[in-house]
């Protein structure tokens, strides 16, 4: 492992996970019933659940791994596999103490941070009460406001915006952008009240991110405390659930709606898989599709090209496909377009301020890091199970022979351009 | 007469498209009188039926289905999609052809879109005069109405197309059995038809069995009830072919409200937006559903039941497995001791190369540049006749471009699928691109074509 670094590593995709205390001390006393109402997580002894307007998404996975806030430094990948299923496991402290956060900080070689949410991320914009969702966007940017003054070098976040009701997203957005630690606004990529970000809805928004100067914050999740038709993980997780799912009458027919099936329907006979798929897919699928519907086809970057987007934790090699794609689509499929539509999205993708989370073990960016390094964020997803450190990041670069000026840039400093802050170097071995 | 030019190129090996169109034409019905059973015939009437007189396909009852047979022989004012990418038929021209057709003053005329039309994509002696210009030595040639298959709900019907499919993709591929091979419709609605189909096909020397993955009617391939069929795959040594598709799901049935692919969710990403728009449909909806389908059969082990099944994953691009398999790794690693299925014998990654071959169209760059990770499981595929559709010469451009060895080169473009289906190369090969063909004037001048690349041209107002 790599144990002294020269330069700043700014990790662009860390989380928080939100406290009791948000909704109990922070959240405004008339709306605290509501608010816990509208969205509350549930880490009980016997059993977990997300709570989304007033409905309970259990969870579907082992809960005593707390695989969101697992992490530890020094843990390996293999550590996390071998944790014993049959014992609760507590979650790492840092993940909403921020004292601990800076020791583990320090641990990781990472000297500056970009925090996101963890339960908000997965489900705030299900809110359907906006009135609730103004109330809950104050009470979760007030909170991380509040962490982040701990360390104001080192700490920044992405704010919470109340999209169910554009007039308070533009206000809180406005709001936030005189407090220091905000340095983008939280997008989901998914469907919100059955529409996209494709939807006019939205230009509001994008407008307003641009004359502020705040990028969007684009972060997926896996979608595994949410219904279908929201974003790529539920479905995912439909489908496992065929895996296991034998027929009363051997062969024939099956599923809800077989053609053929037999009346008895089916049953599970043989074990479950165990544990989620969606977190393999659809991060990269879900930011894949914001970023070529969004950016790209409904021409969110042409129209608004100083707008600065940050699209995390979803692997970035897919950067020149979806682009060759996209070309090709303006030449092949028959035009149905009431505005003018780029044709030349390579030059758009190069002129445009948009950048890709990556991880350090990608082998397209190792292979080809001059393609990447002036469009990627390096992210560490810490403390959720899958985080590499920057140590581990760097040689991994390193090891690939990409020289230390790009390992630079992808670990601090575009990230540093991207969220306007400046690099401060804290950890050096 | 005018005269489309191409830079001179040559090949020194024998190409193989993994994965090209063919669009079933109305005489596939015709054909099907004749070779089916009485009950098949009678079934296939009540399931999925061209109806000569009104040029409409009916399916489920429902007239006016499907993607196809309907518009051949051109239609005034449209580019037949399906059929569109003919020799020479660029992606610039096609774009200044749909520009045309934005305005009526300048549409195309029947006969001109009649020209479009490629008779190949139903008959096989055009297609093997385009092959030869196209740079295609060998082809395995796949439906279109691929989004219409899975959501037939008479499963004796759905047998019966199936039939009636693969007797005439079979009689198609017997003009140049060297040269042309077809993938097999399969009856998945009834997993033991979908089994008998497999062992009638093999017999006629049939090599891939074609799937959708997809949930239609909650049949998503990987159900138990389906490993009769993998196992006479693996004794017959068919390749399951798993091909994606855009979903538009206009085969639902009424109250069917749940969700069948990823691919729709790029379709409600236009469809909800309240814009005309619908460029998208060609963007992710086959990666959505070639990644999940990798994804299950990776993490659950299938290969493991069925060590001497082969699959090729057609038309989905190739870049995501880059990083896809090192996520399917990881999170076995993450998740070793919350597993209930039977332990991986194998890392994901390696059961990936030793039982599968992914496709690629020519205008992908990113995988020739990583040829150690892509050597063995790459397979090009042309996609033509279907509009994003291109020739070998474009393909080899792009290689070259990346400076990838010419070793790599015939592996991708041929030696990893001939593998793959157990074909051996052609007795002669295409050499030497043929750089000239004769346009009618109608044909685009370079100065209309890159007046079509404008954006503004391609309004609609």
């Amino acid at each position: 492992m790599a144990t002294k670094k020269n330069f700043a590593v700014f990790d662009g995709d860390s989380h928080v996970v939100e406290p009791p205390e948000l909704w109990t001390k922070y959240l405004e006393p008339e709306y605290r019933t509501l608010g816990k109402f509208a969205l509350w997580r549930e880490e009980g002894k016997l059993g977990c659940y997300l709570k989304v307007n007033g409905k309970m998404f259990r969870d579907t996975m082992n809960s005593n791994i707390p695989r969101h806030a697992i992490w530890r430094p020094g843990m390996t990948w293999d550590e996390v596999g071998g944790l014993d299923p049959g014992v609760r496991h507590p979650m790492n402290e840092a993940a909403w103490n921020p004292q601990t956060r800076l020791h583990d900080m320090d641990a990781m070689g990472v000297d500056q941070a970009f925090l996101y949410p963890t339960w908000f991320a997965e489900g705030f914009h299900l809110v359907e009460d906006p009135d609730v969702a103004y109330a809950l966007a104050r009470a979760y940017n007030n909170w991380i406001a509040d962490f982040c003054k701990t360390a104001p070098d080192r700490l920044f976040a992405a704010a919470m915006v109340p999209l169910q009701n554009m007039d308070y997203a533009l206000e809180e957005l406005r709001r936030v952008a005189g407090i220091a630690c905000f340095r983008a606004a939280f997008l989901r990529p998914m469907f919100i009240e059955g529409r996209y970000f494709t939807h006019p809805y939205y230009d509001p928004m994008w407008a307003e991110l641009e004359t502020l100067g705040i990028a969007a914050a684009v972060h997926p999740t896996a979608g595994l405390w949410n219904p279908e038709w929201t974003s790529h993980g539920p479905f995912a997780e439909k489908v496992k659930g065929r895996l296991h799912q034998h027929n009363f009458l051997g062969v024939a027919g099956g599923g809800p709606f077989a053609g053929g099936g037999p009346a008895l329907g089916t049953f599970p006979a043989s074990p479950p898989l165990g544990h989620p798929i969606a977190p393999i897919l659809a991060p990269w699928l879900d930011n894949h599709m914001f970023v070529a519907s969004t950016l790209i086809g409904f021409t969110v970057m042409q129209r608004y090209p100083k707008m600065k987007v940050v699209v995390a934790h979803g692997k970035a090699s897919w950067m020149e496909e979806v682009i060759e794609k996209m070309e090709s689509s303006t030449r092949t499929i028959p035009l149905v377009h009431h505005y003018p539509v780029r044709t030349d999205a390579d030059e758009m993708w190069e002129e445009g301020h948009v950048m890709l989370g990556f991880d350090a073990e990608e082998r397209m960016i190792q292979r080809l890091p001059q393609n990447f390094e002036e469009k990627v964020v390096w992210g560490s997803h810490y403390p959720q199970h899958d985080t590499t450190s920057a140590w581990d990041a760097i040689q991994a670069l390193a090891k690939a022979n990409v020289n230390e000026a790009t390992i630079a840039r992808m670990l601090g400093a575009n990230a540093a351009e991207q969220f306007g802050v400046e690099l401060v170097q804290k950890v050096g071995v | 007469m005018r005269v489309q030019k191409f830079a001179p190129m040559t090949k020194n090996f024998a190409t193989f498209d993994c994965d090209a169109h063919v669009t079933e034409p109305p005489w596939l019905w015709d054909m099907a009188k004749d070779n089916l059973s009485r009950r098949e015939l009678q079934a296939l009437e009540e399931t999925m039926w061209f109806d000569s007189e009104s040029r409409q396909l009916i399916v489920n009852g429902k007239a006016g289905m499907g993607i196809g047979s309907q518009r051949i022989g051109g239609t005034p004012g449209m580019v037949n999609v399906l059929s569109l990418a003919g020799p020479g038929l660029k992606h610039d021209i096609q774009r200044t052809f749909n520009v045309r057709n934005v305005n009526p003053k300048t549409a195309l005329s029947k006969e001109q879109a009649a020209y479009l039309d490629h008779r190949g994509s139903y008959e096989p002696k055009p297609r093997l005069r385009d092959m030869d210009i196209q740079g295609i030595d060998q082809v395995m040639i796949i439906p279109t109405d691929i989004d219409t298959y899975p959501w037939l709900q008479n499963d004796v019907g759905a047998k019966a197309i199936c039939k009636a499919y693969n007797d005439w993709a079979y009689a198609y591929t017997q003009e140049n059995p060297e040269r042309l091979f077809f993938a097999a419709l399969l009856p998945m609605q009834n997993p033991k038809f979908a089994t008998e189909e497999l062992y009638r096909v093999a017999d006629r020397g049939c090599r891939v069995g074609l799937i959708r993955p997809i949930d239609a009617m909650g049949n998503y391939p990987i159900q138990p009830k389906y490993d009769g069929l993998w196992k006479a795959m693996e004794e017959t040594g068919m390749v399951y072919g798993m091909h994606p598709f855009p979903a538009f799901g206009s085969l639902k049935s009424a109250g069917y409200t749940e969700q069948h692919s990823g691919a729709e969710l790029i379709n409600l990403s236009m469809t909800s937006s309240g814009l005309p728009h619908v460029f998208l449909t060609n963007v992710q909806n086959f990666q959505a559903e070639a990644a999940l389908w990798v994804t299950m059969v990776l993490m659950s082990g299938f290969f493991e039941r069925f060590p001497k099944l082969k699959a090729a994953v057609f038309e989905a691009s190739s870049t995501w497995l880059s990083f896809l398999l090192d996520e399917c790794d990881k999170n076995h690693r993450l998740y070793r001791n919350d597993r209930r299925r039977y332990p991986l014998k194998r890392m994901p990654s390696e059961t990936f190369t030793e039982h599968c071959v992914t496709g690629f169209e020519g205008d992908e760059a990113p995988p020739s540049r990583l040829p150690e990770f892509y050597g063995d499981i790459l397979a090009w595929s042309s996609d033509v006749y279907h509009h994003d559709g291109d020739d070998a010469w474009r393909a080899i451009e792009t290689m070259r471009k990346c400076e990838l060895p010419e070793s790599y080169q015939s592996r991708f473009l041929g030696e990893n699928a001939r593998k793959m289906y157990n074909i051996k190369p052609p007795t002669k090969f295409i050499q030497d691109r043929i750089t000239e063909i004769e346009r009618p004037d109608w044909w685009p001048t370079e100065d209309e074509v890159q007046q079509a690349l404008k954006p503004e041209s391609a309004l609609r107002r």
